[in-house]
């Protein structure tokens, strides 16, 4: 690769302009365009958001563990007249909000955004983003989106609440639900704005990444972070125009009349009927080709950063580094062309779910590579388990648990008995709050010291993860059981199927680990805000890793490096027991003169 | 403190497998749940291959599970005194660890096709011209019941003497109540007047989105006298949770009766109150033995 | 509180779990204080009486808790279960079953029914305006003006107990009534006693606050029941309390007639034609259908039934659509508020009023009957016209000279029956519409 662009550096070549102080913060702060103040924006944003669906998962639990109860604060404020118990409509919102919440507000954007943001050019030893001002945008137009998904909560007559699926008819029709109302509208005007959000940044991270990388950074020299957030931002960049596509068209059939998605005639609860001449089907098969898509936005940064974490604390290389990005490669290929194994019983082609199938037991091999190679990693080294390597290793531990339930599901036959039972939550809880959350986690952790030149506290960190992982799993868990015992989703009180109805002290019991999980982030929230303050502060490399960022000062300037970074060799080359030290970071010669840096870019 | 995290992944697979067997193998109590008895001969395969599947991916649970204690325990800064093993990756190894999941999933996906097949793709034929079946000129076994799912209610109807549905003799069924004899492969059409719901019958291991604007046709077999559970699996809406229905699994004289005494209902020109308590033939009905 | 809210999310973290502790703590429940009054009622009399009717609302509140209690813990008035007559109307035990917060034994018993399944649409005091009710269409019913659609007995008369239960466990088709069939028959029992209490007690509401407005000065401070009087005139207070429990059991004893008034089907001949049984019958059970089938279209056209104007001449519905149910036109045009009008009602609509819609007749096209799709169904509606609805009920012959016979009646059903197999081009053919080919 010898198109790599040698940068210029700002301290020298950028005027000085001289601006008022609120200007200058305005600027600086708030319509930023140095990427890491933009990553940071995204993070914070993200984190308040994560609390709010957190507080909205709390809700759906207590409704299922002591149904038709007073709700706690929400209960007296909301539903008074009824004796605080909770609305059966305010619990669809629930549903539906939580999970528009986590995934549009909280993991794609925390993953993609937040860490993509800040990593990227750090990662790559460039000085920026390619292009800092779509990338001030890009942030700026999720603001659009957090006040139309807000808003859509407290609209008459009541919150979205189609799932966050929105499948058509019941989303289409104004009249088939209350959520379906005004709310409705909202909620994909807030999806299109995530859609773009999204775009912009996933162009600006394909042409920083191939455009930006420093001297001797070949993509084959490239952090799995970076090789995570490339693949991430292709599958971005492909899918999701289908989906705010999709979600125009959905607009056009609620407030002019088309027909894309509700059929001839179709009516709900004694609406006028309306011409129609559509197809419901079509909307599932257009929102799963960007939403499967979106499971792995939702994963692959995560993976990236865990085999980051895990080769650094393991003080030895990444295990399979060419397997592990091959199988990267392969995930998103395979992503693709699997949105069907969502619709096994949608009604469309039964003979079509067999070619869904086969694809998506295959997506199955690539998967179970990468574990294999992160235990790989893990054999034979000096592990070192500090709190983020913890997390990195619980990322693992649930994404086998995540990964071999799909398996499950990706088999058609048994996909008809568990599909849209707690087996399918389970499942996908395990992916994103197991996995993707742990994986966040164990970004922040490990990337605080960079972030804001201060560690966070080592031993409240641990503590946090014990808790977490413990009621995490705790509340996932018997999730499956709930699941082989065919427990419908989104069911407001599912105890009066005699079926169901025994399943009442598990889902305490889930429902008890929940809140104790939320609980526990109030360690993560005081050690974060803390640490701040009071953090042991730190010098460039606290953990003596290797990669680019960590050359930097933390936390860096205006433009990352103060000095041209060279890279002389791949990100792993840790306990090499040739050398004095059992790191190498890129950016350093050897001292033997082995370098092969340039002469192989 | 190594020690202490690696016996905290232990936990995992061993608390994990636990919870399975005693979900698969205790017969009361908080853990006590599983697949519902399945009285579908058609799908008693989907129950094996999940078990394959689980029996597979519980080997692979608890290996890997196992592997992150072991490495934890053994490779621990603190009391692995010896260099980190500076290796890159190992093409056997790789090589190997991709193609034996390869292998293996290949096998299951062909071997599901089958399973599918039969519960999903090829439908029940009857004779055709030729009055005989098993030729080439079969006919699809015509719907013989539907249900048409509606915020939030289940709307049965019978075929009536014709065969054909939506005709003047079609036997208007019980609300969210669905008979069906014993030991007679049934066909059923599926249809929503307004919304998605998706009819499930656990019992029978199946389950098929209603989608308004079309009708899908559903096969079953049931094998067991008794009344099951009707369930909604696709949300439609805030009275989602609302939508139970029972099956009756009935044996054919029994349903013969029972299509009888829903005509005469239909027909019915004269006003009698109340209409018999469900609930109490229903548990005469439970407690026949199965034949 | 407000400070630290703003650093971190911890201390509502931390709040919400305290109060989730103490939930536990006080068993989650929270008392419902009382029933709430007829606003919108009192209003329309506000209207009509130019009164305040703020003291007459309060004082009714206090006379109907003394006498029904709570929704928590609702009572049968003493004076109703010490009358032997009336006694057996509602039953004080089902009434406990069904009311108060959901919880179950554990025998799975459950209790607090109503509000386990009700609420949501028909609110605790069962008018009709729970959180989900605006949306629904039809609105859920409101129980307190004792009006019930389908039944058995004439319009103006109150349906008896099994029509209340037959409407449980059939639901009503074409609205958002669900069926409850799966219940147990005791908690269907409970279910229907709490909701004749309820619409007794809204009943009676109405009616003291109808007194109040028509016969007491209220601006002057004169009182339905004046504790005052308990000792300055005795007698007077005899004659006050009396003419409340009249009331009361006025409004209980039109229950208990329910049951004498039913209407008398005049079944037909056991080998009367029938549409969907004869309609593959032999030769002649067919022409016979037939004949009936084009009597009842023309009965349906004419002018004796007229049944055209408002369903339309191609019976989907679409001949008069602009009026309102009753319920809506009691706080509308019966209070010359007109209904269109927005800023009119919205004063109503602050009380609770729901927004009205107009009242559409059926499409008999679509197979859908609210009140049941059997033939004796059909013949209800017909000659009982439907209560609280502009819905007429037809005369019949003999009492009426100028109605119609039963066998037009039963005619007229089969014609109904067969509209939804009609093809609505094919209305003139002279192909009877059930022998066209079947795809």
């Amino acid at each position: 690769m010898s198109s790599t662009t040698v940068t210029n550096w700002p301290a020298e070549n950028e005027p000085v302009v001289e601006r008022s102080s609120f200007g200058t913060w305005l600027m600086t702060y708030v319509f930023a365009r140095d990427h890491k103040i933009i990553g940071l924006q995204f993070l914070f944003s993200t984190l308040l958001w994560f609390f709010v669906g957190g507080m909205l998962a709390m809700a759906i639990r207590w409704q299922l563990a002591w149904p038709w109860q007073n709700m706690p604060i929400v209960g007296p404020m909301l539903f008074s007249g009824e004796g605080g118990q909770i609305s059966p409509e305010f619990y669809t919102t629930l549903v539906t909000q939580h999970a528009t919440v986590m995934i549009f507000f909280v993991i794609i954007p925390i993953l993609a955004a937040a860490f993509g943001n800040y990593l990227i050019p750090l990662m790559i030893g460039a000085e920026d983003m390619a292009f800092p001002t779509l990338n001030m945008c890009s942030y700026w137009m999720m603001w659009p989106a957090f006040l139309l998904i807000g808003t859509s909560f407290f609209v008459p007559p009541y919150g979205a609440g189609a799932g966050w699926t929105s499948y058509p008819p019941l989303a289409a029709l104004t009249e088939s639900s209350p959520g379906s109302g005004m709310a409705q509208t909202l909620w994909l005007g807030g999806v299109m704005f995530v859609g773009i959000a999204s775009m912009m940044g996933s162009v600006n991270y394909l042409t920083t990444i191939i455009q930006m990388r420093a001297p001797g950074m070949t993509m084959m020299r490239l952090p799995m972070t970076i090789w995570g957030m490339f693949v991430t931002a292709i599958l971005q960049a492909f899918a999701l125009p289908v989906l705010t596509a999709a979600a125009i068209m959905q607009m056009t059939d609620r407030l002019f009349g088309t027909g894309f998605y509700l059929p001839e005639m179709a009516t709900a609860n004694n609406s006028a009927a309306v011409s129609g001449g559509g197809q419901p089907l079509l909307w599932q098969h257009l929102f799963w080709f960007y939403s499967h898509p979106a499971v792995y936005i939702m994963i692959l940064p995560a993976m990236g950063m865990v085999s980051d974490i895990l080769a650094t604390f393991s003080r030895k290389p990444l295990f399979g580094y060419r397997p592990m990005v091959l199988s990267i490669c392969v995930i998103a290929g395979l992503g693709f062309v699997v949105w069907g194994h969502h619709m096994y019983t949608s009604g469309m082609s039964p003979v079509l779910g067999i070619t869904f199938a086969a694809a998506t037991v295959m997506i199955a091999v690539p998967s179970a590579v990468k574990v294999f190679n992160w235990l790989g990693t893990l054999w034979g080294g000096r592990l070192q388990l500090t709190t983020p390597m913890l997390y990195a290793i619980g990322f693992v531990s649930m994404f086998i648990i995540g990964g071999l339930s799909g398996i499950l599901m990706a088999s058609t036959p048994v996909d008809v008995v568990i599909h849209d039972t707690y087996y399918i939550v389970a499942h996908f809880h395990y992916v994103l709050v197991g996995a993707a959350t742990m994986g966040i986690f164990a970004g922040i952790y490990y990337w605080y010291p960079k972030m804001f030149g201060r560690m966070m506290n080592e031993f409240w960190g641990k503590v946090h993860f014990a808790l977490t992982f413990i009621f995490i799993n705790g509340t996932f868990f018997p999730m499956h059981l709930l699941g082989a015992g065919n427990m419908p989703r989104r069911y407001a009180d599912p105890y009066h199927f005699e079926l169901f109805a025994d399943m009442l002290p598990l889902n305490r019991f889930i429902t008890i680990c929940a809140f104790a999980t939320m609980a526990a982030q109030l360690i993560f929230v005081l050690n974060f805000f803390g640490s701040l303050a009071f953090g042991r502060r730190v010098g460039r490399n606290p953990w003596n890793a290797n990669t680019l960022e960590w050359s930097a000062p933390s936390p860096p300037g205006h433009g990352n490096f103060d000095f041209q970074p060279i890279v002389y060799r791949g990100p792993y080359e840790y306990g090499d027991p040739t050398c004095e030290r059992d790191f190498q970071p890129q950016t350093e010669p050897s001292l033997d003169g082995k370098d092969r840096g340039l002469a192989h870019a | 403190m190594g020690k202490f995290w690696s016996l905290l992944f232990l936990c995992v697979p061993v608390l994990g497998t636990a919870m399975y067997l005693a979900g698969m193998y205790t017969s009361s109590g908080p853990l006590a749940m599983w697949f519902p008895e399945n009285i579908n001969p058609m799908a008693e395969e989907i129950d094996l291959l999940h078990d394959i599947i689980l029996a597979l991916s519980g080997v692979v649970f608890v290996a890997t599970g196992l592997a992150i204690f072991l490495f934890m325990w053994c490779y621990e800064c603190g009391c692995n005194k010896q260099l980190a093993k500076f290796v890159h990756g190992n093409h056997r190894v790789e090589l190997w660890w991709t193609i034996i999941p390869t292998i293996v999933l290949v096998a299951l996906a062909v071997y599901q096709f089958k399973v599918y097949a039969d519960v999903r793709i090829n439908r029940p034929m009857m004779a055709g011209a030729d009055g005989v079946k098993g030729t080439a000129d079969d006919v699809p076994e015509p719907a013989s019941f539907e249900v048409m799912g509606r915020q939030f209610e289940w709307r049965i109807r019978y075929a009536g003497e014709d065969r054909l549905l939506d005709t003047p003799d079609d036997i208007l069924g019980d609300v969210n109540e669905l008979h069906c004899p014993t030991g007679t492969v049934m066909v059923g059409s599926l249809k929503s007047a307004d919304v998605l719901h998706s009819f499930f019958i656990p019992a029978l291991r199946l389950k098929n989105d209603m989608i308004p604007g079309t009708r899908q046709i559903v096969w079953f077999q049931a094998d067991k006298i008794g009344s099951y559970e009707i369930v909604c699996a696709e949300l439609c809406g805030w009275g989602h949770y609302k939508m139970k229905g029972r099956f009756v699994a009935e044996p054919p004289d029994q349903f013969q009766a029972y299509l009888q005494r829903l005509r005469e209902k239909q027909f019915l020109r004269e006003y009698v109150p109340a209409p018999p308590q469900p609930a109490t033939d229903q548990v005469a009905l439970d407690n026949q033995p199965t034949n | 509180m407000n400070r630290l809210r703003n650093h971190s999310s911890g201390p509502l973290v931390i709040t919400t779990l305290i109060a989730v502790a103490v939930s536990f703590l006080s068993g989650c429940e929270v008392p419902i204080a009382s029933f709430s009054s007829n606003l919108v009622f009192a209003k329309r009399l506000e209207i009509d009486s130019g009164m305040k009717m703020e003291p007459a609302v309060n004082e009714t509140q206090s006379i109907l808790a003394e006498m029904f209690g709570t929704p928590d813990q609702p009572t049968w008035p003493k004076l109703l279960s010490e009358d032997q007559e009336l006694a057996g109307l509602v039953s004080q035990q089902r009434l406990t079953r069904a009311a108060g917060a959901v919880r179950s034994d554990q025998q799975d018993n459950h209790f607090g029914l109503f509000r386990e399944h009700c609420v949501h649409c028909h609110s605790v005091v069962g008018n009709g305006v729970g959180p989900t009710s605006s949306f629904l269409n039809p609105y859920p019913r409101d129980f307190r003006m004792g009006i019930f659609k389908f039944k058995t007995t004439p319009k103006g008369k109150k349906p008896t107990r099994e029509d209340v239960m037959r409407l449980l466990t059939e639901g009503i088709m074409g609205t958002s009534m669900p069926s409850f069939r799966l219940l147990k028959q005791d908690d269907l029992e409970a279910l229907t006693d709490y909701a004749i209490y309820l619409a007794i007690r809204g009943e009676v509401e109405r009616r003291l606050m109808m007194e109040a407005a028509s016969e007491l000065d209220l601006d002057k401070g004169e009182r339905l029941l004046d504790p005052a009087l308990k000792e300055s005139a005795p007698d007077d207070y005899q004659d006050q309390l009396r003419l409340i429990e009249e009331t009361v059991t006025k409004v209980a004893q039109s229950w208990t007639g329910a049951a004498s008034s039913v209407t008398k089907v005049e079944a037909p001949p056991a080998d009367y034609p029938l549409f969907g049984r004869d309609t593959a019958g032999s030769k002649e059970a067919q022409d016979r259908l037939g004949a009936s089938i084009a009597n009842g279209r023309s009965i349906f056209h004419g002018k004796i039934a007229n049944c055209a104007s408002c369903h339309g001449n191609t019976a989907m519905g679409d001949g008069q659509t602009n009026d309102y149910d009753d319920w809506t036109k009691d706080w509308t045009i019966l209070a010359k508020v007109d209904p269109r009008d927005k800023e009119h009602i919205q004063p109503f609509l602050d009380v609770g009023a729901l927004k009205p819609r107009n009242i559409l007749p059926r499409n008999l096209r679509s197979g859908i009957y609210r009140g049941g799709s059997q033939p004796v169904d059909l013949y209800h509606r017909i000659v009982q016209g439907i209560d609280g609805t502009p819905m007429p009920a037809v005369g019949l012959k003999p009492d009426n000279p100028q109605g119609l016979s039963t066998e037009e009646v039963w005619d007229l059903v089969n014609y109904l029956l067969s509209l939804p197999y009609e093809h609505i081009t094919q209305q003139s053919s002279q192909v009877p519409p059930y022998q066209r080919e079947n795809p």
